[in-house]
């Protein structure tokens, strides 16, 4: 067969078909990777991301399951039992307490006859108070000025501190991802007029302004608590906790407003962008389905900033008097309260402290890691 | 750069007339207002004081009146303080030992972190550079006040080393202001550093090196001089931090400066005390801004103002 170089002659006899062995080496070996799955790998080589992930896990654990295991409760108050140092358990306690007395009695020998009365009323009730239950668990971090047990009190405030964090930076994140989107998505002087806004927020000195709101929506929020018991029970929540919210709200998401809008505005002119409208998709079937799910890294990694810098604008609110209040029990609230006694009972203002710094430390440890896995080009 | 100043200013002023104005309105949407929680003043006396204060009028009235004072530079008379002070002789007495303080603060961040920022740099990726990488992530993640507390818990109740109520003596300034000085001088250092390893790789340094200088005069005249750029824009955040710093700090250590009146006045709901030292602060924090902007584009002649 003579042979034109200028036409494709293939001669099948050169060709046989690929058995089954040869077929399954030609298939990719990988398996492609999800989003998810690659930034989880990542996360999961960075072990101070790993650290952060656990400690905020039995931070977690601490706060929410913590109260069931101590037999105390946080609002509890157990009389002649104020100021007992860490590990003591009641009935210790008690011991000490009765031998109080004698020794006060020979001391005091020409005391008033009232104050040696006094003690050993405070005797019989310190008796009578420890059930048996409660005798034997002890006081792990000791109690308060009000005999309020110091572990549970701990607890709760690790709870309405992850809480604050974690509802603040969601509501944040609602508010700031769209605001922001719409304003990157519609452009043009719209968004010239939106991101105004943004810049007087942002320069407005944000804690004065805190403060300020937390003052004006405590009382029409009580009053609100008040009136309906079931807007109380509903969410659980107190006042102070719900006008913290109010003011997240209000004004700080502006900052992830400028980071989603950045975002929007690169991926909007996208030709996946473009294939949705042409195929009909409504302006907010486009933000709320193509713009805001692709640019859910830097969302999260803002988001994970955020909750620490919410726990911490909490903590400082309560330390300073506003926010929650009791007795209901907050980090910053518990630091407070420890501060009269800074002298005598340094470890209850060590204890809320440490545990704030913890909370802090953990969420920025896992916030980091998180930056580096999922949006590889913020890193520094 | 003329265009650049007036909108600068401008923008500044608007920012300042928002706050004054939300600062106003909040205020007086309280319900109650300042004289409800006394319930031993009867109805006559609490109609005297309304109208001894304006707070009988109108709001809008009142908003005028307010504002007219303010440009005047009246912040009016604080209600809780029983003698009649006014709010402009208060803020007068406080604020100086909160300056003092907050200045003091600025200094030892700026020295401090920029003494690390360089040490980091120079050994970079050797054993001190980890070191300060490592306690100023720690000193950054910390919240100011907790670390204020921890060392008030260390060098006041364990060691004694220091007393940690009131400033009587020089001595007691170490605390507060360490306390104040040390999340933005972690900051700064690390601001420092990674400048600083941008610049020292570049071609100027390696031509002042074959050049034969002394490694401190390439130091400090060539690599310091771009390396201190992004420091000079963070000394407004670094100001609006002392400033609210102030707050805690000043109440973790019994210091009678201008944020623990502030403190003290929201709980005695003093409402022209809260929003004189508001908006006072507010002012102080955008005026700084707004220095500070301007100091940048004098020391950096690449930076066009618009």
């Amino acid at each position: 067969m003579a042979r034109n170089p200028f036409t494709l002659h293939i001669d099948p006899s050169m060709f046989e078909p690929a058995n089954p062995e040869e077929k399954k080496g030609l298939i990719i070996q990988r398996h492609s990777l999800s989003f998810w799955k690659d930034a989880w790998r990542r996360l999961k080589k960075n072990p101070t991301a790993m650290v952060g992930l656990a400690l905020i896990i039995i931070l977690l654990l601490f706060a929410f399951a913590g109260p069931f295991i101590v037999p105390y409760k946080y609002d509890e108050q157990i009389r002649g039992f104020e100021n007992l140092s860490p590990m003591q358990t009641p009935r210790e306690r008690a011991d000490i307490k009765e031998a109080i007395p004698k020794v006060k009695n020979r001391s005091d020998e020409f005391a008033y006859d009232f104050k040696t009365s006094k003690s050993t009323e405070t005797t019989e009730q310190v008796t009578e108070t420890p059930e048996n239950k409660e005798a034997d668990f002890p006081h792990v971090l000791g109690t308060d000025s009000l005999g309020r047990d110091n572990l549970v009190r701990l607890m709760y405030g690790s709870r309405i501190s992850l809480t604050v964090g974690i509802v603040a930076s969601i509501i944040i994140l609602i508010i700031g991802s769209t605001y922001g989107a719409f304003s990157g998505f519609i452009g043009g002087r719209t968004d010239n007029v939106m991101m105004r806004i943004v810049e007087l927020l942002y320069a407005i000195p944000d804690i004065l302004i805190v403060i300020l709101l937390s003052i004006v929506l405590k009382e029409p929020m009580s009053q609100l608590f008040a009136r309906s018991a079931v807007m109380s029970r509903i969410t659980g929540i107190g006042p102070g906790l719900l006008s913290m919210f109010i003011t997240f709200a209000l004004l700080y998401w502006v900052g992830m407003a400028r980071i989603v809008r950045g975002q929007v505005l690169q991926l909007k002119e996208q030709e996946f962008i473009l294939a949705a409208q042409a195929l009909g998709a409504n302006n907010n079937r486009v933000i709320f389905r193509h713009l805001i799910p692709n640019c859910v890294g830097p969302i999260i990694v803002t988001t994970m900033f955020q909750i620490p810098s919410a726990i911490f604008v909490e903590s400082f609110l309560s330390f300073i008097g506003l926010g929650i209040s009791a007795p209901m029990a907050s980090l910053g609230s518990l630091a407070n309260d420890a501060m009269g006694g800074v002298q005598t009972y340094p470890y209850m203002l060590a204890e809320p402290a440490i545990m704030i710094a913890l909370i802090i430390l953990a969420f920025n440890m896992l916030g980091d890691g998180l930056r580096d896995a999922l949006d590889p080009r913020m890193k520094k | 750069m003329a265009g650049f100043l007036v909108k600068r200013v401008l923008s500044s002023i608007a920012t300042l007339f928002v706050i004054i104005t939300a600062t106003f309105f909040l205020m007086h949407a309280v319900p109650g207002g300042p004289f409800a929680t006394n319930e031993k003043l009867g109805q006559g006396i609490i109609k005297a004081m309304e109208v001894k204060y304006g707070l009988n009028k109108p709001i809008i009235q009142q908003y005028g009146i307010y504002l007219g004072n303010l440009v005047r530079g009246d912040l009016g008379m604080s209600i809780a303080s029983k003698e009649g002070k006014t709010v402009n002789y208060i803020i007068s007495q406080k604020f100086p030992v909160s300056a003092r303080l907050g200045g003091l603060a600025v200094l030892l961040a700026l020295i401090l972190g920029l003494f690390m920022g360089c040490y980091a740099a120079l050994r970079h990726e050797k054993f001190a550079d980890r070191l300060v990488m490592f306690i100023s992530t720690l000193g950054i993640a910390v919240p100011g006040f907790i670390m204020g507390m921890l060392l008030l818990l260390l060098f006041g109740v364990a060691l004694r080393w220091l007393k940690f109520i009131g400033l009587n003596s020089p001595s007691d300034y170490i605390l507060p202001t360490f306390t104040l000085a040390f999340y933005p001088a972690c900051f700064i250092a690390r601001l420092i550093r990674s400048a600083l390893l941008d610049v020292l790789g570049q071609d100027y340094i390696r031509t002042a090196r074959a050049k034969g200088l002394p490694a401190y005069s390439i130091l400090i005249k060539h690599a310091m001089r771009n390396a201190i750029l992004p420091v000079v824009t963070y000394l407004g955040p670094l100001l609006a931090y002392v400033l609210v710093g102030s707050f805690v700090v000043e109440r973790i250590f019994s210091i009678p400066g201008l944020g623990l009146f502030f403190v003290q006045s929201i709980t005695s709901r003093d409402y022209p005390l809260i929003m004189g030292t508001t908006i006072f602060l507010a002012a102080l924090v955008i005026f700084m801004n707004l220095v500070v902007d301007i100091i940048y584009g004098f020391i950096d002649p690449r930076i066009k103002l618009r």
